[in-house]
């Protein structure tokens, strides 16, 4: 039960983020000085370590598997129906790394660098938007 | 500053790991362990432990209440380190560097895990060692179910094999090989004997890695001693010095690299070999840190014992085997000796060059290495004095 799942926090460092994943668009955050992409909410730039020059900016959405695995360890009770599921590492168009999982695509079709596209899902008690992957049509 | 001060190892200590697993005690603290390791140490060494007067310590949080349970309480530098198997590397480099510097003359390393006994699985909501830190950032990855090292690794086993062409089943002389090592060792945990057929049926953990592609979870406690070669001199033990160390992260959000940490560990084994004149053709033995079992092949590789991408088939026909080309892990490794994070791997290369690792000696033991691939690759070159 995806309700279940544990969500990141929304703050005011990733709150623009969570917003345009409510609009199905993914965000990435850049540094208007050199241009670097990263997933992840941050106060600065890690180059410039900069606060001012840090901006969201809509992602394509679009990207590839790095690789994939399916777990089949009840690490957390919240997934123990879930068993055995798939965790894909993907890799964006504009370059930032992220975990995620897929949607709609049969084990034995996946296969590493396949080009896949964002799909927003509910997770958690409050239905924050979480990105999952689908094969690009 | 003046000249570095030469320094050696003069004493080792390791608990009976076996004996631990089949003795299950929940009271059983890691401080206890920590301090019978460090008795061990202090044993071995021939020293007293009113000459210890540095202590660093790892997975034991309260360095105050260690100091007060092995009476020693007055160490001119103490420090603890988290528990992350990435920290015996460093702890002994950390050790060596304050001898060398001359703030401590005298300095044990001890760690001790009672993880076993505490309920530790290395996944879920609460991961403990470097993992805490991430807060927020980790519950990116949380609602995912993506939490254990092991799935991360299991994430670079997957890309190697598409990479590489390695096929299902090719981890396999690993985990084998580590439990041959470890029935030699009376101490180890895990030594019923392991076939080829019993790893393939063993159950996925986080798929393409099996149960025996694993670490295990066992408690115990590992001591190291390091003091000044001077000191070295007339106590009871060869003493073994570090000919070359050296260490290079990989910082970011995910134990998962791309690269499976192939430009920190290149940089290592660059700077080992430099620093000790000894390549991978010179080293008898390799202690290399499994917490799962693709991490030998990308140590094997990224440290130049064979050819990138080649590593699963250099693992092949007894290659690595206690009388092969390149014996590994001849303790039994991570999955067959026991989980003591990399210290376990130390304190067996530290034996192999004294020449006192009984029915697994491997034969003319000279030099040995030990290798922990990681966010924090780290490598030591060990020799007799
Ligand atoms: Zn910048």
């Amino acid at each position: 039960m995806k309700s279940q799942h544990t969500v990141p926090e929304i703050t005011p460092l990733n709150k623009d983020q969570f917003d345009g994943a409510r609009e199905g668009i993914l965000r990435v955050q850049t540094c208007t000085d050199d241009g670097g992409a990263w997933y992840l909410a941050s106060s600065n730039c890690p180059v410039c370590l900069r606060e001012d020059t840090v901006r969201w900016i809509d992602a394509s959405g679009r990207g590839t598997v790095w690789s994939w695995i399916r777990i089949h360890q009840p690490y957390m009770p919240t997934f123990k129906d879930e068993i055995p599921y798939t965790v894909a590492y993907i890799r964006l168009e504009e370059g930032p790394l992220l975990m995620s999982t897929l949607q709609g695509i049969a084990d034995e079709d996946v296969v590493c660098d396949m080009p896949v596209e964002v799909v927003f899902v509910p997770y958690g008690e409050d239905a924050t938007p979480m990105p999952e992957f689908r094969a690009v049509a | 500053m003046s000249q570095p001060i030469d320094v050696a190892i003069v004493g080792v200590g390791t608990t009976d790991f076996g004996s631990i697993y089949s003795d299950r005690d929940p009271f059983r603290t890691e401080y206890q362990l920590g301090v019978e390791a460090l008795k061990l140490a202090l044993d071995d060494a021939g020293l007293d432990k009113s000459e210890i007067d540095g202590l660093l310590l790892s997975r034991i949080p309260g360095y105050e209440t260690f100091g007060y349970m092995a009476g020693i309480e007055q160490p001119r530098v103490v420090n603890s380190y988290e528990g992350s198997g990435r920290m015996a590397g460093v702890v002994l480099q950390h050790a060596i560097s304050l001898v060398q510097a001359g703030l401590a003359t005298t300095v044990a390393c001890v760690y001790g895990n009672n993880g076993r006994a505490a309920g530790a699985t290395y996944g879920g909501e609460q991961r403990g060692g470097a993992y805490n830190a991430w807060g927020n950032m980790a519950k990116y990855d949380l609602a995912y179910g993506m939490t254990s090292p092991g799935a991360s690794v299991s994430m670079m086993w997957r890309r190697y094999m598409h990479e590489y062409g390695a096929p299902d089943g090719a981890l396999a002389p690993i985990a084998l090989s580590n439990r041959a090592n470890a029935q030699k060792n009376p101490i180890a945990v895990m030594r019923k004997p392991l076939s080829e057929e019993e790893y393939m049926a063993s159950r996925f953990v986080s798929e393409p890695l099996r149960l025996y592609d694993y670490c295990m979870i066992n408690d115990g406690g590992v001591a190291l001693i390091v003091t000044t070669a001077e000191r070295a001199k007339d106590l009871k033990k060869p003493a073994v010095v570090v000919r070359a160390t050296a260490s290079r992260t990989q910082l970011s959000p995910h134990y998962t690299k791309t690269d499976l940490f192939r430009d920190s560990a290149v940089d290592v084994a660059q700077r080992v070999r430099a620093q000790s004149g000894f390549g991978p053709d010179d080293i008898d033995c390799v202690q290399i840190y499994d917490n799962f079992t693709p991490i030998v092949l990308f140590s094997l590789e990224h440290f130049g014992f064979t050819e990138q991408g080649h590593g699963w088939e250099f693992i092949q026909d007894g290659r690595i085997a206690l009388d092969g080309q390149l014996p590994i892990n001849t303790s039994g490794g991570h999955t067959s000796e026991g989980y003591m994070q990399g210290w376990g791997l130390e304190a067996e290369a530290i034996r192999q060059v004294r020449g006192e690792a009984g029915e697994r000696q491997v034969a003319d033991c000279d030099v040995s290495q030990y290798i922990c691939v990681s966010p924090i690759t780290s490598s030591h070159i060990f020799t007799r004095a």
